[in-house]
């Protein structure tokens, strides 16, 4: 009887839809769930002469509306915003420990300069010198305080990308695990797809791609190869590799994908998620303001002691340093050889980049600055231990013993920031003074004795060869020759001409600290002018006006920044690159917004429609089921007649 | 297009999230009272404050630099007034002390006072400032500048130094001035060369203290004056060590008439004797303490005849004529404190205008508009209230409710 069977195929259908109405209904919050469809197919007809009469409808399949493409683009997405928000997550952190003035390093700094221009008003005060003291010690402190935050957060990144890798690793074994399910569930079903384990498996790779970008490519049989990075395998069929993460060097973190027969770093083709983000954030903003940290500190501490070296102190000391500066850190990788050490000797010229050194045979090593790629090549000539000239103000030394292939890491300023620190305990000790002072000749009552109109400046010293002086100088002059000699040691002449040179004159005596003078006015034959150690000058204080001086001097970063500008210049920099991820990450936000909208709108349940197919196909059934009683009373009709 | 029930309930959680976002920041500018919070929030802002408020800092240091000039050269100022008016005072006295109507006691008396007003001098040369630092030793603040040694002489253990503090970027200012320069480095005689009469002199010739006239001529040498003739027709000669004679012996003498060579002009007052002998030597150079302790000398001299007399003034006049080149020398320094103070009231000037300058462009950079804060928090309350009304709303219409 057709019509009894096309009704009872629409009862069927009808019941299937309505389950699947409520299956959606049901999942209106899942997750990941993708609504799904009865495909309704009209049966086969049946030829009867008059021509096909139609025996009903079947329900061929049910499918999930999913849009594969725009799966694919929630991915991209979902891996590009994850990783610009784990970025800037962390880049915050560093952006607000530099965020308020009185917690950076600008205070200290100010303060230990205006220590020093305390002091050089009134240099012999011991408690202004122990203020400076102090001042240098809290500014040390500074440096060593922004230091240990930095390193702190290098440590905290190590713990999130252990953490990421856990849940890559279990979310690539649960992967290849429903790659397993699928392929028996498609074969159990011969063809049909498994919905639900289809979405569930869906859900896994969105949850990989907020860790780290995702590839896919669909096998035949259902299976789901995945590769990560810049295509990385890391689910193949049924099997999953996992990543680990090692440390190269100190503080410096790597990571390895370990598959059945191999292990590789793939730290370079990591890209996206959480751990792209955390990975670029360990090398374009962590190392390089942990290096221009560095680099600020070892510059401060080179030139200040420069410029102390060239001071006396209340003691007659010169020639002692002030700071103490932290050395080069050198990392030979792997197997090679501790052969290669590094000091600084140009502190302007030093980069905030690190640099790798590998030996290529035969005495050629290659220096690579990391931060530009710019490469240097070094040949030592067979020389050992060999020195070579000065690299962008560093100097390496190297001796024998490296294998071809051996690579090293030298990080110029990594100590900086850690290793500060101040060399004097003693305030007497500070180099206020110009350790030489000039002066006409006295007799033994201080009274001088030229009876000429000529005086001498103030020298001043810019190197310590010499200084102090094993004995004083004399300068006396010779009215027939227009000269003054100069006593030995060192002896010579400087030839002063009153007549032309009465307006001042400057000589410099390099055997004595290259010390300057200026000389006018008319000496007098005979008169003489007396350059001496400038001892018991507690109250000179030409040191300490050069050494605050620097604060303002462009001393840094090849003569274009103070000190001041070198934090200045860390801070902004450090502030555009968060403002920039900041931008980024609404934009891919938003992005990502857009496309979960579009996903949803594809494949999200709407009740309303859920409810409008509820209807349909609750009236579908109940005309089914009408169709049935029409059907009964076609046959009662037809009884009735033959009795 | 199609919206899932569960994504319109999420991108009305999300409008609600973004505004409270905006709001929790717009609270934080206003509590704070600051624009930026981080430098991210303004990068090149939070360098420009860097920048402005080490400039803040580095000009109060110079106010303070010019604080500490300022009161050392103020107490200089007044220490070298205090000196001038002593060697006022001795000027008075040793004028007293060389009227001849003065007998021996009265005159040893002002000797007795202006051997106070020495060791007054001496005192203030050696003045101390509110920091223990000496004022007049050059760099050696902590060596007691002046002493007076066992045979009586005067000793400077300070140095040459001048010691400059920072009142601007560009501008040190000398803070004192070292005693070599205000009390020692002074000509003695009238300052090109010194006279004095031989104690030996049996007449009453009073030797003028001289003057150059013309620089261009003037030989520095060492010239002796020899009176020859007769007590009645007194003649002169003049013969230079180096210079050999300079006027021939025999030129006649009168007294109080002009004596002239290589661009020296002297005179002789009073009678000398036949066989006098007068001196004039190069200046050298003498701290104004042995210029008073001349005077001391020769206000203490018992005399007992007009002779006498002529030399206590040939004694008096060249320390009197070195006691005005020494006040000549102090009024000078004072000239120069003066313009080193006014330079420093103009530098604190400046640096005033300067920090008001940058505070005003600090604030601008750093701080919050307040009133344009208050406006932008009231309309972001306002959008937040919109969001939560329409979720309220679309939230409550379903399709089921009215099957």
């Amino acid at each position: 009887m057709p019509i009894l069977d096309a009704a009872i195929s629409g009862l069927l259908s009808s019941q299937r839809s309505l389950s699947t109405v409520s299956h959606n209904i049901s999942n209106v919050n899942t997750e990941g769930y993708s609504r799904q469809r009865v495909d309704l197919v009209a049966r086969e007809a049946q030829f009867k002469g008059v021509g096909y009469i139609g025996s009903g409808v079947e329900a061929a399949t049910v499918t999930r509306i999913s849009d594969q493409f725009l799966t694919n683009q929630l991915r991209t997405s979902t891996s590009s915003s994850s990783d610009i928000d784990s970025f800037l997550a962390l880049a915050s952190r560093v952006d607000n420990m530099l965020a308020d003035s009185q917690t950076g390093l600008s205070p200290s700094l100010q303060n230990f300069f205006a220590a020093i221009q305390d002091v050089s008003d009134l240099p012999s005060s011991v408690t202004a010198r122990q203020v400076m003291l102090s001042e240098a010690d809290s500014l040390v402190t500074r440096f060593q305080f922004l230091d240990d935050r930095l390193s702190n957060l290098g440590d905290e990144v190590k713990i999130q990308l252990s953490d990421n890798i856990d849940s890559i690793n279990t979310l690539a074994k649960s992967i290849a695990d429903i790659n397993t399910r699928v392929v028996a569930a498609t074969g159990v079903a011969g063809g049909k797809p498994p919905n639900d384990l289809l979405d569930q498996r869906d859900g896994l790779i969105l949850k990989l791609s907020e860790l780290v970008s995702v590839n896919t490519v669909e096998q035949d049989d259902g299976s789901l190869n995945v590769f990560i990075g810049k295509g990385q395998p890391l689910v193949i069929n049924q099997n999953a590799s996992s990543l680990g993460i090692t440390e190269t060097y100190e503080g410096h973190y790597e990571i390895a994908l370990t598959d059945k027969f191999s292990s590789s770093i793939i730290t370079d083709s990591i890209s996206g998620g959480s751990l792209g983000g955390q990975i670029n954030f360990q090398s374009q903003m962590l190392e390089p303001a942990k290096n221009a940290l560095g680099r600020l500190a070892i510059g401060l501490a080179e030139t200040f002691n420069d410029q102390h070296r060239l001071g006396a102190s209340l003691d007659g000391d010169v020639n002692k340093a002030f700071f103490t500066v932290g050395a080069p850190g050198v990392f030979a990788l792997g197997a090679a050889p501790n052969n290669v050490t590094s000091t600084i000797t140009d502190p302007k010229a030093l980069t905030d980049s690190d640099y790798n050194l590998s030996y290529n045979g035969a005495n050629s090593y290659t220096l690579l600055r990391l931060s530009d790629g710019t490469t240097t090549n070094i040949n030592t000539g067979g020389t050992s231990p060999y020195t070579t000239a000065t690299i962008d103000g560093l100097n390496l030394t190297i001796t024998a013993g490296a294998a071809v292939g051996d690579q090293y890491i030298i990080r110029p300023t990594i100590n900086g920031a850690s290793d500060i620190g101040v060399l004097i305990t003693d305030p007497r000790k500070l180099a206020i003074a110009g350790p030489l002072k000039g002066g006409a000749v006295t007799n033994s009552s201080g009274v001088p004795t030229n009876t000429g109109s000529a005086a001498i400046s103030d020298v001043n010293i810019s190197s310590t060869t010499g200084v102090p002086l094993a004995t004083n100088i004399t300068l006396t002059f010779d009215a027939t020759n227009n000269r003054f000699d100069i006593s030995a040691p060192p002896g010579g002449t400087l030839a002063y001409n009153p007549a032309t040179d009465s307006g001042g004159k400057q000589f410099t005596i390099a055997a004595a600290g290259n010390a300057t003078f200026t000389l006018s006015g008319f000496p007098a034959d005979g008169d003489g002018f007396l350059i001496q150690n400038n001892t018991g000058a507690d109250g000179d204080n030409r040191n300490g006006l050069l050494l605050s001086d620097l604060q303002s001097n462009r001393l840094l970063i090849n003569g274009s920044a103070t000190y001041q500008d070198a934090y200045g210049q860390m801070v902004a920099d450090i502030g555009s690159t968060t403002r920039q991820s900041e931008i980024s990450s609404k934009a891919l936000g938003v992005l990502r917004e857009q496309t979960v909208a579009a996903r949803e709108s594809v494949s999200g349940v709407n009740l309303d429609e859920e409810a409008a197919n509820m209807l349909k196909f609750q009236q579908a059934y109940s005309a089914s089921a009408r169709m049935i009683s029409v059907a009964d009373n076609l046959f009662q009709s037809l009884i009735n007649a033959v009795r | 297009m199609r919206v899932s029930t569960a994504y319109f309930t999420q991108r009305g959680l999300n409008s609600m999230m973004e505004q409270q976002n905006r709001l929790a920041q717009i609270q934080e500018q206003i509590s704070s009272g600051k624009r930026l919070g981080s430098p991210s929030d303004d990068p090149t802002g939070a360098a420009q404050i860097l920048r402005l408020e080490q400039a803040l800092s580095v000009t109060d240091q110079y106010q303070r630099n010019a604080e500490n000039a300022q009161n050392r050269l103020t107490l200089g100022e007044s220490t070298l007034n205090s000196v001038q008016n002593s060697l006022i005072r001795i000027r008075e006295l040793a004028i007293q002390g060389t009227n001849s109507t003065i007998g021996n006691t009265d005159r040893k008396a002002l000797a007795q006072e202006v051997r106070e007003q020495l060791n007054q001098l001496v005192s203030l040369a050696n003045t101390k400032d509110a920091n223990q630092e000496y004022l007049f030793s050059g760099y050696k603040v902590t060596t007691k500048p002046f002493s007076q040694a066992a045979d009586g002489t005067f000793v400077y253990s300070g140095d040459q130094g001048q010691r400059a503090l920072k009142i601007s970027s560009g501008r040190n200012i000398n803070d004192s001035d070292s005693g070599n320069d205000v009390f020692v480095n002074i000509k003695n005689g009238n300052g090109t060369f010194q006279t004095s009469a031989n104690v030996l002199n049996n007449g009453t010739g009073v030797f003028d203290v001289g003057q150059v006239v013309d620089p261009t001529t003037y030989v520095a040498d060492t010239y002796t004056i020899t009176i020859g003739g007769t007590p009645d027709n007194l003649t002169y000669g003049v013969t230079g060590v180096a210079s050999g004679v300079v006027v021939a012996a025999g030129t006649a003498f009168s007294s109080g008439g002009s004596i002239q060579f290589n661009g020296i002009q002297t005179g002789i007052t009073g009678t000398p004797a036949v066989g006098d002998t007068f001196t004039i030597s190069p200046s050298s150079t003498q701290d104004m303490f042995s210029s008073v302790q001349k005077l001391v000398t020769a206000l203490d001299t018992s005399i007992s005849s007009p002779a006498g007399q002529a030399d206590i003034l040939n004694m008096v006049n060249p320390a009197l004529s070195e006691i005005d080149l020494a006040f000549e020398n102090i009024t000078q320094i004072r000239t120069s404190i003066g313009a080193r103070l006014n330079t420093i009231d103009d530098q604190k000037n400046n640096n005033e205008a300067f920090k008001l300058d940058m505070t005003t462009t600090l604030s601008k950079v750093k701080d919050l508009d307040i009133a344009q804060a208050a406006v932008e928090l009231q309309s972001r309350l306002v959008a937040l209230q919109a969001a939560q009304t329409a979720y309220t709303r679309i939230q409550g219409l379903s399709l089921f409710d009215h099957i």
